[in-house]
């Protein structure tokens, strides 16, 4: 009996300690994505829909001196402190103990930033990828005092970061990050199948499958917006508002989406935005039936995305139930088209001015008015926010759906079970 | 169109028209014959399709009962079960089972028939099934159903399923695919019509689908078989014969089926008679027409030379002879030709004879006739002076001096008598100049004004002459001669009163004069000898006058003709050429 007791007792022990394993250094993690990095300027940020990834993997590299939380709250990051004067015009920025770059060089603290803005917008220009703290050497690399350095960069294919050992929160666990872009989801499922990558996206509609195989599921918070698009010199307001009456967004997201990603009336997520909330939609098939007068609209939405695909097929199912045909059609110059927008960072003043630059508005004011003045018409008809899903491997570890929430990549924590230093 | 050629035309045209009539039939008996057989072929392809189907039926509702007893089924059936079931997660199940199961359709229902998953269109899930006929309950064997895709109807092979209380729906396409099962015959196909713009074959789509749209309406107004011929281009090969079926559910017309026979090797077939049939016609023709040439240049030569030696006849040489030789009926016809020429040739010398004989009597009659009149008083003179000798010595003188005259006026008679006979027999030939003609009638109407009204007549004279002085070339002296001799002719057919019409004209050839009375006209018979010499209607003349006339119009090349009734006058015309012969 106590010989029992004792093997019991070893067995859970055991089974603790394998649970309980110790990150370790080492390894190289395998990374795949449909984003492409065609060049390293983080000012380059735009709405297409591999732009959010595109700033996480440099995030890796480059630091910004605040950054986003979870809730869309501005926090430290490089930055421990910061202070300004009276009259908010010149703010310096305390380092954490002098970040020491990857060049070898350190840069000084305070760091100053000038002002001359509302003091919340000065901090969330801080936290903008594009004021990450760069250095450009004589040799014409770039230095930054992110966890990873770039080790070799072929625009538009691949990246390979490596370990930045002098990190000023403590060397990464992970030796290496081989990044392969561009690669189509199809392409990603198929590598991992074969034990090529490590951490791939998934679509919406692997989920379950995903569920069933070695491996674990993580989703971002949302970091794009599928919306339908009007041609407005083509399509009426009314037979606009007539398609936004038809759409059963509630019925898509339950069964199209997985309940993955939220439903919305809002370009800019309500974590983000605060004010998401105050853009409602309704079904009102029997306004939409008196409102339509258009025959038939042309509508265009890239065939070789499935999810896409399928909304698209809804949508055309709704609209024929108010009398509105939908009629496939190709290319840009379509009068209604079924687009996914990136939201590129976590400030909806930056993203929503992004939004307005990618459909021609105006962009004065506040995020809202600006919003509300993309909206007003029904020129644009959010329909849902989504997520990147990632898949990673068993062996990956740390890889944590929180920080994901964040819209951030904490690649200096992840670690490879059964890694080794060579 | 000559005999020879008529000869020659028969013989071709009979040639032609016998290969025409031997093609023909051959055409169509060929014709007839392999429609029996595409026939037959079409009805064997038709039966085929209907194994076909039925096989394939079996097989959909084997797949349909393996679907059924799945562990993904089975789970949809326990949600089903549920209160609150949530069929999300079940979106991909439909698309799985088919593709598992190697089917094109595949739908999960519920019993509201509500679709929880599609695999053809998955954005319909929620919607109710639009192709699952209501009124049937699920059954064993599969039956033809229109399928709704988002890219447009399908006709599928169908069979419903329950599992719990969920319905799966399995059908399979009749596509390319099946059509291309069916093991058709070489130049025979099968085509599959859903609507006027999706006809497929076991290539893919059809082109022009629309040629087939009235065989289609056809089969699918009747609901019965329809055959006809298509024509997809304007190559001759390019036909098709069809026999459509429409394939039914009830009494929905689902599609139609075209059963095709390619046209190809008969059209070929057909095309090779008819070239052979067309060359075989032209060298029928034209070796018909070297044998009719050799038949004809026999039969016709002959023939030609009768027709020659008529002309020749014909035109005065009454030495023509045809040449003998054959003794057949036309060598007959020629030995009686030249014996009828040698019968005509002495008739006509006996006639010539017999008018001269004629003549001569006239002119011995006339003559006689003339000479009597003054020979008589002559007579009757002379006895007088003897009886006055003999009985009145005293009064001979004076019955001398009157005898004396009356024989001088006598004898003056009877040297102008023998004077006309002599100008007739010595008529000069005319001196050409050229001459008014116009000039020539008002001359003459000058001469004869006295005579219009003389012994208490009244003869009006209408002269109608052309605008244009039509100059001729003729004798004026011998003119007015003979138009005096048709006036005199005129004044002496009106007696009392009448009116004479003289008109001159310009005619193509030169002039043209008419002399017209309004006197009591001729008889055919005295129209048809008023030219003859010494005729005459009148109780005195000589019967020359009409006949100078002739001979001085033939002199100068013309024409004179005459018409005339009873009662109506008559007419003389004389045409005049305007430049006479050499």
């Amino acid at each position: 009996m106590r010989l029992i007791r004792f093997s019991w007792i070893a067995a859970v022990s055991a089974v603790l300690a394998v649970s309980a394993e110790r990150p370790r250094y080492g390894g190289e993690l395998r990374m795949e994505t449909r984003a492409v990095l065609r060049n390293l300027d983080l000012a380059a940020t735009t709405t297409d829909p591999e732009a959010a990834t595109r700033n996480l993997i440099l995030s890796q590299v480059f630091e910004t001196l605040v950054k986003f939380d979870g809730s869309g709250l501005i926090v430290p990051n490089l930055a421990s402190s910061w202070t300004h004067d009276v009259s908010h015009n010149r703010w310096l920025f305390h380092l954490k103990s002098a970040p020491m770059g990857h060049d070898g060089a350190t840069w000084e603290t305070p760091f100053p930033m000038p002002g001359q803005r509302s003091p919340l917008r000065v901090l969330r220009d801080a936290a903008n990828p594009s004021a990450a703290l760069i250095r450009k050497n004589t040799d014409d690399t770039l230095a930054g005092t992110g966890p990873f350095r770039i080790a070799e960069f072929e625009p538009g294919k691949r990246l390979r970061l490596v370990a930045h050992e002098n990190y000023w929160g403590g060397r990464p666990y992970l030796d290496a990050i081989e990044i392969r872009m561009g690669r189509t989801l199809r392409e990603q499922a198929t590598d991992f199948d074969a034990g090529l990558a490590d951490i791939i996206e998934i679509p919406i509609s692997d989920i379950r499958r995903t569920r069933s195989i070695a491996g674990h599921n993580t989703f971002t918070a949302p970091m794009e917006t599928i919306a339908l698009v009007f041609d407005a010199n083509k399509v009426p307001p009314n037979a606009r508002e007539a398609v936004a009456l038809t759409l059963d967004r509630a019925s898509m997201h339950s069964v199209l989406l997985q309940k993955q990603g939220e439903p919305t009336a809002a370009l800019i997520p309500q974590w983000i935005s605060g004010y998401a909330f105050t853009f409602t939609s309704t079904r009102d098939l029997i306004k939409a039936r008196k409102l339509q007068q258009t025959t038939a609209i042309e509508f265009a939405f890239e065939r070789q995305d499935p999810l896409l695909r399928s909304i698209a097929e809804r949508i055309t199912l709704n609209a024929s139930e108010a009398g509105i045909k939908l009629s496939t059609a190709a290319g840009q110059s379509a009068d209604l088209r079924l687009v996914r927008l990136a939201l590129p960072c976590a400030d909806p003043y930056e993203s929503i001015r992004q939004l307005a630059a990618l459909f021609r508005a105006p962009s004065n004011g506040d995020a809202y008015n600006i919003e509300k003045e993309l909206l007003d018409g029904f020129r644009i008809i959010p329909l849902f926010h989504l997520p990147v899903i990632y898949h990673a491997s068993q062996k990956v570890r740390g890889w944590q759906s929180t920080q994901l929430k964040a819209r951030q990549w904490n690649l200096a924590d992840v670690w490879l079970s059964g890694a080794r230093r060579p | 169109m000559t005999f020879r050629t008529r000869l020659l035309l028969i013989s071709s045209l009979t040639i032609a028209g016998v290969v025409a009539l031997v093609t023909g039939t051959v055409s169509i008996l060929i014709r007839r014959s392999l429609e029996t057989v595409d026939t037959q072929r079409r009805s064997a392809m038709i039966e085929q399709f209907r194994r076909s189907l039925n096989g394939q039926g079996e097989e959909v509702a084997r797949k349909a009962e393996r679907a059924i007893t799945s562990p993904a089924i089975l789970r949809i059936a326990a949600e089903s079960a549920r209160p609150d079931a949530d069929f999300a997660p079940f979106l991909d199940e439909a698309k799985a089972q088919a593709e598992t199961l190697g089917l094109d359709f595949v739908e999960i229902l519920k019993p509201d028939h509500s679709i929880i998953s599609s695999a053809h269109w998955q954005a319909r899930y929620g919607y109710p099934n639009n192709w699952l006929i209501s009124h049937l309950e699920p059954q064993k064997s599969a039956f033809l159903t229109r399928v709704p895709t988002p890219e447009g109807d399908a006709v599928a092979l169908a069979t419903i399923r329950t599992a719990g209380p969920i319905l799966i729906l399995a059908a399979d396409r009749l596509d390319k695919d099946f059509l291309s099962s069916l093991s058709a015959g070489p130049g025979m196909r099968a085509l599959l019509w859903l609507n006027e713009n999706e006809v497929i074959s076991a290539q893919g789509k059809v082109e022009n689908p629309k040629l087939l749209l009235t065989l289609a309406t056809q089969a699918t107004t009747s609901r019965e078989s329809v055959s006809g011929t298509i024509h997809w281009s304007n190559e001759y090969r390019d036909k098709e014969a069809f026999l459509a079926i429409p394939l039914l559910q009830d009494s929905t017309v689902l599609g139609v089926l075209f059963a095709g026979t390619s046209l190809a090797e008969q059209m070929t077939l057909e095309r090779s008679i008819l070239w052979t049939g067309i060359l075989a016609a032209t060298a029928g023709i034209i070796l018909g027409s070297l044998m009719g040439w050799w038949t004809t240049e026999r039969v016709t030569k002959p023939v030609t030379q009768l027709a020659k030696g008529a002309a020749a006849i014909a035109a005065g040489d009454w030495t023509a002879r045809v040449e003998v030789t054959s003794k057949d009926e036309i060598g007959q016809l020629a030995l009686s030709f030249n014996h009828m020429t040698i019968q005509l040739l002495e008739q006509r010398d006996r006639t010539i004879q017999a008018e001269r004989v004629a003549a001569w009597r006239e002119l011995a009659r006339r003559l006689a006739h003339e000479l009597k009149n003054p020979l008589f008083p002559l007579q009757l003179t002379i006895e007088n002076m003897q009886r006055a000798r003999q009985s009145h010595p005293e009064q001979f003188d004076e019955v001398f001096q009157e005898s004396t005259t009356t024989m001088l006026h006598e004898l003056q008679n009877l040297k102008t008598i023998i004077g006309r006979f002599s100008d007739f027999a010595k008529m000069p030939k005319p001196q050409f100049e050229q001459v008014d003609i116009n000039e020539v009638v008002r001359h003459v109407l000058n001469l004869f004004q006295p005579q219009l009204q003389a012994n208490g007549r009244n003869i009006k004279v209408d002269a109608n002459l052309s605008d244009s002085s039509e100059r001729i070339s003729a004798d004026p002296e011998q003119l007015g001669r003979a138009l005096g001799n048709l006036v005199l002719n005129a004044l002496d057919a009106m007696p009392q009163t009448g009116t004479l019409h003289i008109t001159t004209s310009k005619t193509n050839e030169g002039a043209r004069l008419t002399v017209s009375d309004t006197g009591q006209g001729l008889s055919a018979e005295e129209c048809e000898r008023l030219f003859t010499p010494y005729y005459t209607t009148k109780h005195h003349g000589t019967g020359l006058g009409l006949a100078i006339v002739q001979s001085v119009v033939s002199d100068h090349g013309g024409k004179i003709t005459l018409t005339s009734a009873q009662g109506e006058g008559s007419t003389f015309t004389i045409d005049l050429p305007a430049k006479r012969d050499s």
